[in-house]
């Protein structure tokens, strides 16, 4: 058994790093007003054991993390996972933040990473099957419960995503998180060109209105685009 | 604000209501602030099997996972097996006096170091651990967090 002791240490590894010049396209709104400046104290704050400003913290970017991990179509049990270890990263690296304004984008790059590591976990008893690892993720995730959904044309809308790219899924999943995220914050949870979400959510979008205005493709349940966007 | 911002917009709508963030998760994020502490010095990760080659390396029977963390004065070697859904670690020091404990979110627990600097550690939880152990100046070390 553990023995419950108070933990004490700190520590730290490679961490991420959020490229320099990345604009947080678009520009939103929330972001106006100091989030930078805010970030750093409540960083600062929260290294001196502030719970309250760990609070904001964590309500702030929960919805990122949590999206990322289910753009990763982990499921619940590994997405909360993914989801603690990026912030027990985030503990160990408090005081060590070097851009509060891009706090953000560490939290979806460490995120990226714990859910890759979290599905290289899954695919331990198959060796060789880490290199497909993106292109053939579980099929648990996302949940297909619209029974919440009052609306039936948003539960047409949900149980259509599924029959998109995976690529679109996960991109789609990470632009749904709440609050909405920046671009470069999309980026670089996704691992991808920060020019190329714009576009790429365009034909996603695109895709998904063609999938679910039509009765046929919906009815026969196949995956269409799985090698393009 | 255009068609597809609306529509994103209506998705995110969709995602909340039906596959929002639970609430257990937010009470372990909450909490997660408690495992920070002041005092240490941390000892760098400086290799992972499973990020070096994208995979375990093979044991004799099952697959191993080598981990080296290092300071100007400590190392540590990890080897980690996972045996019935939890880990097993297996450990070589240098530069450390006295124990090793491991730590999980949930607790800790001590083991010693023999004379040659081997430790082990058995049936900690899958999901992530740390360990803290005592450089021979007395200065406290803590590797960083271990994800299974």
């Amino acid at each position: 058994m553990l023995a419950k002791e108070k933990p004490c240490s700190l520590s730290h590894e490679s961490h991420p790093v959020i490229p320099s010049g990345w604009l947080g396209a678009p520009v939103r709104l929330w972001w106006a007003g100091g989030m930078s400046e805010d970030n750093a104290r409540l960083l600062a704050a929260a290294a001196t054991g502030d719970q309250s400003a760990w609070t904001v913290l964590v309500d702030r970017h929960l919805g990122l993390l949590w999206s990322i991990a289910r753009g990763y179509r982990l499921n619940t049990a590994d997405a909360s996972d993914a989801v603690q270890n990026t912030w027990l990263r985030l503990v160990e690296h408090l005081d060590r933040i070097n851009e509060p304004e891009r706090l953000a984008s560490w939290l979806a790059t460490t995120a990226r990473r714990e859910c890759l590591h979290v599905l290289r976990r899954g695919t331990r008893e198959k060796p060789g099957a880490a290199a497909e690892l993106l292109e053939h993720l579980p099929d648990s995730a996302p949940s297909l419960d619209t029974g919440l959904l009052l609306d039936e044309r948003d539960a047409a809308l949900w149980r259509a995503l599924v029959m998109l790219s995976e690529r679109c899924q996960r991109l789609l999943r990470v632009l749904m998180a709440s609050p909405p995220p920046s671009y470069a914050e999309v980026a670089t949870a996704l691992d991808m060109p920060i020019g190329s979400i714009g576009p790429s959510r365009q034909r996603c979008l695109d895709r998904l209105r063609q999938v679910t205005g039509t009765d046929e493709v919906l009815s026969r349940g196949t995956s269409i685009g799985e090698e393009e966007w | 604000m255009n068609a597809d911002d609306d529509m994103v917009d209506r998705l995110r709508r969709i995602a909340l209501e039906v596959d929002g963030p639970p609430g257990l998760m937010r009470e372990s994020a909450l909490a997660a602030l408690s495992l920070r502490c002041l005092d240490g010095e941390l000892v760098r990760l400086v290799s992972d099997s499973a990020v070096d080659a994208g995979m375990q390396v093979r044991g004799a029977d099952e697959p191993v996972r080598l981990l080296s963390f290092e300071t100007a004065e400590v190392s540590i070697e990890l080897q980690v097996r996972e045996v019935d859904g939890r880990m097993a670690v297996r450990g070589l020091v240098a530069g450390v006096v006295g124990e090793v404990r491991a730590e999980t979110p949930q607790g800790s627990r001590t083991v010693p170091v023999d004379a040659d600097g081997w430790f082990h550690v058995d049936d900690l939880p899958p999901e992530v651990f740390r360990l803290h152990a005592r450089a021979l100046d007395g200065t406290a070390v803590t590797t960083s967090w271990v994800t299974g």
